[in-house]
């Protein structure tokens, strides 16, 4: 297993953050919002220049920054691109972020980038590929990464190990945490007729370092319902439950709220991080007590 | 059951080309919702995402042929040039290129102009300034020290006034098409992003600087000074290696 420093420095609070859009630059550095933290894209901030460096710097100052990437195709069996290491090792030097994470997916093949997080087969092979990938990833950017479970749309024939197995070896293999998106397990246990509720419970608190919330949509298609992961409304409220079981099981941890289309007002963005703070507070409470 | 790189390859082939082999299907678990239904949200993801890229990019362009038809032409173009780098500010860089020769232009191939001329300001948004630590030696030519965050856009068109009717500062009746050629350096000044006017005599100055004319044009120095004044040139007196910067 590959050691890391740990993505969360000693300290930091258990609080609720908001994944960080341009529209709301200005906004945020009016007012200063009771945030815990911002969360980026990477592949967003790996221009040389621009007014999103400038506004990332000045937000910084007064905010910890969580580096989330979706580019880097830990699941490529191809490897990892070096350049895209070179510009995401660069990004975690500058802005020092308390975390960094990135998913249990692909988006490179072939020299083409396909710009979603595609579903990576289950299998021992995987297991072996995606280690490694993970392995080279903290060993060249030298910082401990979270890995996210994905969302998905189809089950692959060839899958013989359960997704929150394959996540526990890989942080068993790599020394990696695990970012776990509750309205990811919701999307694709809806969508693959999984038992969410075991699939949450299977998660050991150690291992995760982060949680994420976002909305989701539903499809019919030809009388089947189908969820699609858009980030793009509020969290529903089978998540809201789903997230207070699951605080309820591991104790209090880092929390971000996504929010990446149909960006909303930023006041929007902040009742529903206001919303998981007091979901926080309460489980943080219910575990003082307990300790007590 | 094929290993994990044929599996990807197979993946990527169904979502660039929209079509799902046997093969694919044969790995996709039978459901309520068929292989298709699932591996189209991929494939929706992929051109709807990346469309809305280029009409991020391309406002301008559809100002002048309208939302639908730059949709449009944004896919055709995902099929021609697929992006290659994580690193979407790049993708779109060849999308002046496609529209230059994409039949449905043929009536208003001003528009590829207004599209190398809407990249360019997006590269410059991107780049990184001189007070932010751009390096201006590397664009030191002939003794002068340009401004390495310029972009030139040749036209045959009358493009700053074409941009001005896409930024509905100028009424479309106010431009002559037929007008003549126009030439635009865009020129990251400071941290703002501005746009100039090239004269043919400061055209000429720069394809010398460039080394891409042999002759120094006769008013070469008045040249200089308008460059200057212009910041395509941050200094035109280079001395020992070190500018006046």
């Amino acid at each position: 297993m590959n050691t890391h420093a740990s993505s969360i420095p000693p300290g930091t609070t258990y609080s609720v953050g908001v994944g960080l859009k341009s529209e709301h630059y200005v906004q945020i550095l009016k007012d200063k919002p009771p945030l815990g933290f911002f969360e980026i894209h990477a592949e967003n901030f790996m221009s040389p220049g621009g007014a999103h460096h400038r506004y990332l710097e000045e937000i910084t100052a007064s905010y910890p920054l969580s580096i989330h990437g979706v580019g880097m195709s830990l699941g490529s069996a191809e490897g990892l691109d070096v350049e895209h290491l070179k510009r995401f090792k660069l990004l975690v030097e500058t802005y020092k972020p308390i975390l960094i994470s990135e998913h249990l997916a692909w988006s490179m093949e072939g020299g083409y980038y396909l710009n979603d997080l595609l579903p990576v087969p289950l299998t021992r092979e995987s297991l072996q590929i995606v280690s490694d990938n993970v392995k080279n990833m903290q060993d060249y950017i030298g910082r401990q990464i979270l890995v996210e479970n994905p969302s998905a749309y189809m089950a692959l024939t060839a899958s013989t190990i359960p997704e929150p197995e394959f996540l526990t070896c890989l942080a068993e293999e790599t020394g990696c945490g695990l970012l776990l998106d509750v309205n990811n397990v919701f999307v694709s246990g809806s969508n693959m007729g999984w038992d969410i509720e075991a699939y949450i419970k299977s998660i050991s608190a150690d291992l995760v370092g982060e949680i994420h919330l976002a909305g989701h949509t539903v499809k019919n298609i030809d009388g089947t319902e189908l969820r699609i992961d858009d980030h793009g409304s509020e969290v529903c409220e089978e998540v809201w439950q789903l997230y207070a079981n699951l605080l309820e099981q591991i104790g209090p941890k880092p929390t971000l709220v996504e929010w990446d289309t149909a960006i909303p007002a930023f006041d929007i963005l902040c009742a529903e991080a206001a919303k998981a703070q007091k979901v926080l507070q309460l489980n943080m409470k219910t575990m003082g007590a307990q300790c007590a | 059951m094929p290993n994990l790189a044929s599996f990807q390859e197979q993946f990527r082939k169904a979502v660039h080309t929209q079509k799902l082999t046997p093969e694919l299907t044969m790995e996709i678990t039978p459901g309520p919702l068929g292989a298709e239904a699932r591996m189209q949200v991929y494939q929706n993801n992929y051109e709807l995402s990346l469309s809305g890229v280029i009409e991020n990019i391309f406002p301008l362009v559809a100002a002048f042929v309208g939302a639908p038809f730059l949709r449009a032409a944004a896919k055709h173009y995902l099929t021609q040039f697929p992006p290659k780098d994580s690193c979407l500010h790049t993708f779109g860089a060849d999308f002046s290129t496609f529209l230059a020769t994409y039949k449905h232009t043929a009536e208003v191939t001003y528009v590829a102009d207004i599209a190398a001329l809407e990249w360019a300001v997006h590269e410059m948004q991107h780049a990184k300034a001189l007070s932010e630590g751009a390096s201006a030696e590397h664009s030191s030519m002939r003794g002068v020290l340009l401004n390495p965050n310029v972009h030139i856009i040749v036209s045959e068109y009358p493009l700053l006034q074409l941009w001005m009717v896409g930024r509905g500062q100028l009424m479309p009746e106010a431009v002559n098409i037929t007008s003549g050629a126009q030439s635009i350096a865009v020129v990251l000044e400071g941290l703002e992003v501005k746009l100039n006017a090239i004269t043919p005599n400061e055209c000429v100055a720069l394809e010398w600087l460039y080394g891409e004319t042999k002759e120094r044009p006769e008013n070469f120095s008045e040249a200089l000074k308008t460059l200057e004044r212009k910041s395509i040139i941050v200094c035109s007196e280079v001395k020992g290696g070190k500018a006046c910067l």
